[in-house]
């Protein structure tokens, strides 16, 4: 079994063999075809399938994928690309050796057929990076070509074994130098140092950074002589041939390839040539390297330097080889002598290295007069940390240092804890800083100490004991502090407000708010509570800050206020958006925003409740709050809210961040002229802006643009040659609202249709612009949803009940269970509360019928689907009494008992009456008699 | 283009500002430093990152003074800028070399599209000047290897230009990064730790910011010098989608949403799981094949290290609103905006635990100051390299759609020649590191 598996393998490596035939007995052209209309795949392993059988195809195949190539000024090379590019990675792997030497030659093939330079630098670039040495040849043949030149030397670059090949060009020049020496500095190429140095001495006054910067990377002693006197000719500094940095190079390669005495004489040479501190670095590096701790004296030295970068850069260096010795030699440069910044520097350095060893020296810095390398020991002292440096750190708290100390105490390196409580026995302003230093940190130890300072005789001890409180109590002291409170009153410290929170942490919010009311009802200064009822977040406890609110005034009222503001839970956001609204507080809102978006409300919800801020909102921040929660909720109504605020410069960007963010995934779903505008007028926005993100936003909406395009090429309505011989106008023509007026945000057209979104709400109707009195009106309509209604309103006007001021022709899914009960002059085709009509079974959800509504002077008939179902007289089916002749509002002449004052108008609009989504209409025309 | 130099540029400039220098170079010569020395600055590139507040400013502790741009329209807005918003007469320089080796800058920063930022860092290190230098660091592991060698040779002071590792909220994460450092070194959630960036945690990948294939050549505008533009890239025709805001999307010159924010993203984990001087050794991808040229997108992708901590990078679910863990360990979770899990219980109270346990060690986070002090920035040359390598193991992994295993040490991917040349990549003419 296994052996038949390999021979298998084996077969389909071999190219020829397999070249033309699949197991589907594909030919390899439809092989290629097949794969090139699945690329881009998809995933790794459509990705390697794609890839294996393109690469089944052999030698020939591979031929044939080159050859596809079109013109590369064309872009149209993608899907060739994808498969070229893709079987460059595939086949450079373990296992692919073949396929890979298949796909090699055939990329050699194509480059030399082709007059295309960008394909063929294209193609340059696959073999670069599967190509093997052998390839060095090839590469050659083009370093002269004036497109391919770089492709050609980057290829011999990057393969390895292509050394000889370059060598031949080097001693052929078969190139420019200055390419040839730029590769052979870049492969390493170290055979090729004669030819090179031989090229310094020839050229004379123009560029020889080529040259110098191969020496640096390639060279051996020989190039000494030649990088030492250019660099010294530059007197050390950077320049454009750059001489300097090829010496240092040098140098370092010396050092590393183990010719350290060399690389030894040469570095201190040159730290005694400059004062560039940079190059004495370099050399510096080198002798550290080599010497490792027989450098310390240069080290030592190095701190004598009034030049810090050199300094600091010995101290950073000698890191590998430093011990005991080194830091004890170091820290003895410590103390009241000597230069402060050399001080500072080397403190700096052992706190990195977190030497514990030399903590009493650095502990003694904390006094030194020099303010930077004071502050570099408390520092140094946090990080090396242990007891003395706790010790001295804590002496140091509400003195001078006592920031320092105190910021060296947070992020000190072991536990603080003894040190602190030892200091509140301290002085007051040691104390004073300790308490800073434990509520920070939470040391719950110091909390009995720190409520007996509440008491102290020094002002200064008890409110810092006041301000450390909240960080030092635990969930034992919330009576202890409801009894400070109200020993207190209305002077009580809010900070006792903070600490009763803190007391609470981890408590079940019941017990809290029983716990709260017990003391809160009957205080002296209720007010104090507030914070922890908000905490709670019950229902209970929301009821007594709303009426703390009411009921308060001043301070109080708004203590209840910012309370209400922290509370977390889905109530707040009404409760919060009717302050904000009643007493006009804009900072509310934000809040309003974060609670709707925590809400876990339905994006018709969502959007209710983003529109309502949007509304209450002045403030050009708040308002764009709104819009990006529009965009989460993501309906067609947060769309066209968010589009018309694309209008208002303030919130112009947020807006059209919002429409994006909408159409992203929408594409399909929404469409029509309306969302197309409102996506260009956000490309538009974007297009001003100038950030990445901008930058690409316009492509993405252009991207969505086109989709839109795509999805909406419906075939515009156009009328039968009959209907148009008989003299029927196109009303809606798939796209154009133009020949209607009124609620055209509800009613919108998608996809050829007119579609009445899921967020109507009786939200007015959609009116003809024109006026109809006797006419033939055709459309046809669909439901999408079960129970739809709705209706056409004829000779009415509009903003009225057309039902009553003129009349509705019912459209009605009469047969969902919902209507049940329905009266006869309710069902689908009658004339509202006058003519029932024959009532009819409906089409499945999701189909469409046709429908025409003749009016002719008094008589009026529905057609549904071919058949009338309505053929009547408004006039004789009331009688002529449209209207109670008593005129009472109670009409025994109609059927519904009601009033019809507008049936029997001369002419009127024709509308579409709604009562909620899910129908849609379609070909909509009419013709007038 | 003529040279000014420090003399005769500050007679100039003394018209024009109240602030004192004392120059450090020609006046005090290497060894003087003056204690009140204000330092300056030189920005190359100022297209759009180059012209915002993160480095077009001046202030008495660093002064602007050039900037550099081979889109002359994109250097006279600078210039515009500089008269206009900081009352300063800017040096302008169409050739960073010229900006490197104005002997009035002392700090470069490079806010030039990732395929310059090698070259660039390696030339200003080897010109003795320190460097302020955008995310990503460098485009390839190779060029970043170079930097670190340059800057550490030079004995410069380096600042790779993400800063959530020591300052800010942490995207749409919710906290900073320093409780979650403080959680993490504390023990609490266990090891090996698992982290995961995704939407849902407010990481947006950025998933637009692809490029386009068949792109058709069209003309070069005037006031670019394309040529300079792609400097060490490989030829290709010219099209506007390649240059400026939208360079993101072409392998030449970055690597997309990931290869230019991934960064930002990555290198905070890497401080927080205390993987400053490592790599991972293990790269998976699950993504669409990539094109040769235009960047595409990609749907996960996990890092694994020796100890088994993992990265996860989360393309997908974050719309659905999914609560995927930030930090996941054996014994808690840690979800946005701080909310934690220990021991399978919500810990509401975690940032009282928090308090109680120290704050990190102290970063040195002002680059000036370390400039001064020539003491290392809290993200230097070495750190970014470690974090930058994790986005180029990635897009390593990217283009050639396959797992790949990863020598930390030896900074070369084992077993995978294909991968390694993705290392060091060709660079054109003499743009050679």
């Amino acid at each position: 079994m296994k052996k038949l598996i390999i021979s298998l393998m084996l077969a389909l490596l071999v190219p020829g063999i397999m070249a033309a035939q699949d197991t589907r007995n594909r030919t390899t052209s439809t092989i290629i075809a097949d794969a090139l209309a699945q690329l881009p795949a998809a995933n790794q392993q459509d990705y390697n399938r794609i890839m294996a059988e393109l690469a089944a195809t052999g030698q020939d195949g591979l031929t044939q994928l080159t050859g596809m190539l079109s013109p590369s000024d064309k872009g149209e090379n993608a899907k060739v690309e994808y498969a070229l590019h893709g079987l460059t990675g595939y086949l450079h792997a373990e296992g692919q050796e073949a396929g890979r030497d298949a796909l090699r030659q055939a990329l050699k093939d194509a480059i030399s057929n082709s007059s295309d330079d960008p394909n063929r630098a294209f193609l340059m670039t696959l073999l670069q990076r599967c190509g093997k040495a052998e390839d060095g040849e090839f590469f050659s043949k083009y370093v002269t070509d004036p497109y391919l030149q770089e492709w050609a030397i980057n290829g011999l670059i990057a393969i390895d074994g292509t050394e000889d090949a370059l060598m031949a060009l080097l001693n052929a020049g078969a190139a420019p130098r200055d390419v040839l020496a730029y590769a052979a500095g870049k492969k390493g190429l170290s055979s090729a140092e004669p030819v090179i140095l031989n090229w310094c001495a020839e050229v004379n006054g123009t560029d020889l950074r080529p040259y110098y910067k191969a020496l640096g990377a390639i060279g051996s002693q020989k190039s000494l002589p030649t990088l030492s006197k250019a660099a010294k000719a530059q007197q050390y500094e950077w320049e454009a041939d750059g001489a300097t940095e090829a010496y240092a190079a040098l140098i370092e390669r010396l050092a590393a390839n183990g010719d350290t005495k060399t690389a030894l004489s040469e570095a201190k040479k040159l730290m005694k040539a400059t004062d560039k501190t940079n190059v004495r670095g370099a050399a510096m590096n080198v002798i550290f390297d080599i010497e490792g701790k027989k450098a310390l004296p240069v080290l030592l030295k190095a701190m004598k330097s009034p030049d810090r970068a050199y300094r600091v850069n010995a101290l950073r260096r000698a890191e590998p080889w430093a011990d005991e010795d080194v830091y004890q030699a170091l820290s003895k440069k410590l103390g009241d002598k000597g230069d402060y910044e050399v001080q500072t520097d080397i403190i700096n350095w052992l706190g990195t290295n977190h030497v514990d060893s030399q903590i009493d020296r650095i502990v003694a810095c904390l006094d030194s007069p020099d303010a930077e390398t004071a502050a570099a020991s408390f520092k140094a002292a946090g990080k090396i940390g242990g007891a003395k440096a706790l010790d001295a750190l804590c002496s140091k708290l509400g003195g001078e240092k006592s920031d320092e100390a105190t910021a060296a105490l947070l992020s000190f390196n072991g536990n603080i804890t003894p040190g602190i409580i030892k200091a509140l026995q301290g002085y007051a302003p040691v104390k004073v800083a300790a308490m800073k230093v434990g509520a920070t940190r939470h040391i719950k130890d110091a909390a009995p100490k720190v409520f007996s300072l509440l008491a102290s005789e020094d002002a200064t001890v008890r409110d810092a004991a006041m301000g450390a409180l909240p960080g030092v109590v635990g969930a034992g002291d919330f009576d202890k502090i409801c009894d400070l409170i109200e020993a207190n009153g209305t002077s009580a410290n809010p900070a006792l407000g903070n600490a009763l929170l803190a007391s609470t942490s981890g408590m079940p919010a019941e017990q809290v708010f029983s716990k709260v009311m017990q003391h809160m009802n009957g205080s002296k200064a209720p007010q104090m509570y507030y914070q922890v009822l908000a905490a709670c977040g019950t229902d209970a406890a929301i009821d007594e800050l709303c009426k703390a609110y009411a009921s308060n005034t001043g301070p109080a009222k708004e203590a209840a206020l910012q309370a209400l503001k922290k509370v977390d839970s889905g109530k707040m956001a009404e409760i919060l958006y009717d302050i904000a609204v009643t007493d006009d507080r804009q900072d509310l809102l934000p809040r309003y925003a974060a609670l709707v978006a925590a809400g876990g409300h339905t994006p018709e919800q969502q959007f209710m409740l983003y529109r309502k801020g949007l509304e209450a909102a002045s403030d050009a921040s708040v308002k764009s709050l709104m819009i990006k929660g529009l965009s989460s909720a993501g309906t067609y109504q947060a769309l066209m809210l968010a589009d018309s605020c694309q209008s208002d410069p303030a919130v112009a960007k947020p807006a059209a961040e919002a429409v994006r963010a909408i159409m992203t995934g929408k594409i399909g779903t929404f469409s029509g002229i309306p969302v197309r505008e409102a996506l260009e007028r956000a490309r538009d926005i974007y297009k001003a802006g100038g950030s990445a993100d901008d930058g690409y936003a316009v492509d993405d909406i252009n991207g969505m643009l086109a989709k839109l395009t795509a999805a909406t090429v419906t075939p515009e309505y156009q009328l039968t040659p009959e209907e148009k011989a008989q003299g029927f106008k196109v009303l809606f023509d798939g796209r154009s609202m133009e020949n209607f007026t009124g609620n055209l945000t509800d009613y919108i057209p998608v996809d050829g249709n007119i579609y009445v979104t899921a967020g109507y709400g009786n939200g007015g109707n959609l009116y003809t612009k024109d006026e109809y009195g006797d006419f033939i009106f055709r459309f046809e309509f669909c439901f999408e949803k079960e129970g739809v209604n709705n209706g056409v309103g004829i000779r009415t006007p509009m903003g009225v009940d057309a039902a009553y001021e003129g009349m509705e022709i019912q459209i009605l899914d009469h047969d969902a269970p919902i209507y049940k009960g329905l009266r006869e002059y309710q069902v689908h085709g009658s004339v509202y509360g006058i003519i029932p009509a024959k009532r009819i079974k409906h089409k499945p959800l999701g189909e469409w019928s046709t429908e025409e509504i003749r009016a002719v002077g008094d008589r009026i008939t529905v057609t549904v689907n071919g058949e009338v179902i309505l053929d009547g007289n408004i006039r004789k089916a009331c009688q002529g009494h449209n209207v109670a002749p008593d005129g009472s509002g109670n009409n025994p002449y109609t059927v519904d008992h009601l009033n019809h004052p507008g049936l029997f108008n001369k002419k009127g609009h024709v509308g579409f009456l709604g009562h909620g989504a899910g129908v849609k209409f379609r070909n909509i025309r009419i013709k007038s008699l | 283009m003529e040279k000014t130099n420090r003399r005769t540029f500050l007679k100039q400039a003394g018209l024009l500002s109240l602030f004192t220098i004392v120059p450090s170079k020609v006046l005090g010569g290497p060894r003087h430093i003056a204690p009140s020395d204000q330092l300056t600055k030189g920005i190359i590139g100022v297209g759009g990152i180059g012209r915002s507040g993160y480095h077009f400013n001046s202030n008495e502790a660093c002064r602007l003074v050039s900037v550099c741009d081979v889109d002359s329209s994109h250097l006279q807005k600078a210039l515009d800028m500089g008269k206009e918003k900081l009352n300063l007469k800017l040096q302008g320089y169409h050739d960073y070399r010229d900006l490197i080796h104005d002997s009035n800058v002392d700090i470069v920063h490079i806010a030039t599209p990732p395929h310059w930022h090698g070259i660039m860092a390696v030339e200003a290190a080897n010109a003795g000047k320190d460097i302020w230098c955008e995310k990503p660091m460098t485009r390839t592991i190779g060029e970043g290897k170079r930097v670190v060698e340059a800057v550490k040779r030079n004995n410069r002071i380096f600042r790779l230009n993400t800063w959530f590792r020591f300052t800010d909220n942490f995207y749409g994460l919710g906290t900073t990064v320093e409780p979650l450092k403080k959680l993490v070194a504390s023990g609490l959630l266990g090891w090996p730790l698992k982290v995961t960036i995704s939407g849902a945690t407010g990481f947006a990948w950025k998933f637009f910011w692809v490029g386009k294939d068949n792109l058709t050549p069209e003309k070069i505008p005037a006031e670019l010098d394309y040529d300079f533009w792609l400097g060490p890239a490989p030829y290709k025709p010219y099209n506007s989608h390649r240059v400026h805001q939208t360079f993101r999307g072409y392998w030449d010159y970055d690597g997309g949403g990931l290869g230019d924010m991934g960064q930002h993203y990555m290198d905070p984990v890497q401080y927080i799981l205390g993987k400053d001087d490592t790599s991972p050794v293990k790269v998976e991808v699950d993504a669409p094949q990539q094109h040769s040229d235009a960047v595409g997108t990609w749907r996960k992708i996990t890092y694994t290290y020796a100890d088994g901590c993992q990265i996860v990078l989360e393309g997908e679910g974050h719309e659905s609103g999914n609560k995927i863990p930030y930090i996941e360990g054996p014994n808690g979770k840690v979800f946005k905006g701080f909310e934690c899990e220990l021991n399978g219980k919500p810990a509401p109270d975690i940032m009282a635990i928090i308090a109680e346990l120290p704050d990190p060690e102290p970063q040195n986070t002002d680059f000036i100051n370390c400039v001064k002090n020539r003491e290392l920035f809290a993200l230097n040359e070495m750190n970014g390299h470690r974090s930058c390598t994790m986005v180029n193991m990635a897009l390593a992994a990217l283009r050639l759609n396959r797992t790949l295993d990863f020598d930390p040490v030896a900074q070369r991917f084992i077993g995978d020649e294909a991968a390694n040349r993705l290392i060091d990549q060709p660079m054109r003419g003499s743009w050679k590191l």
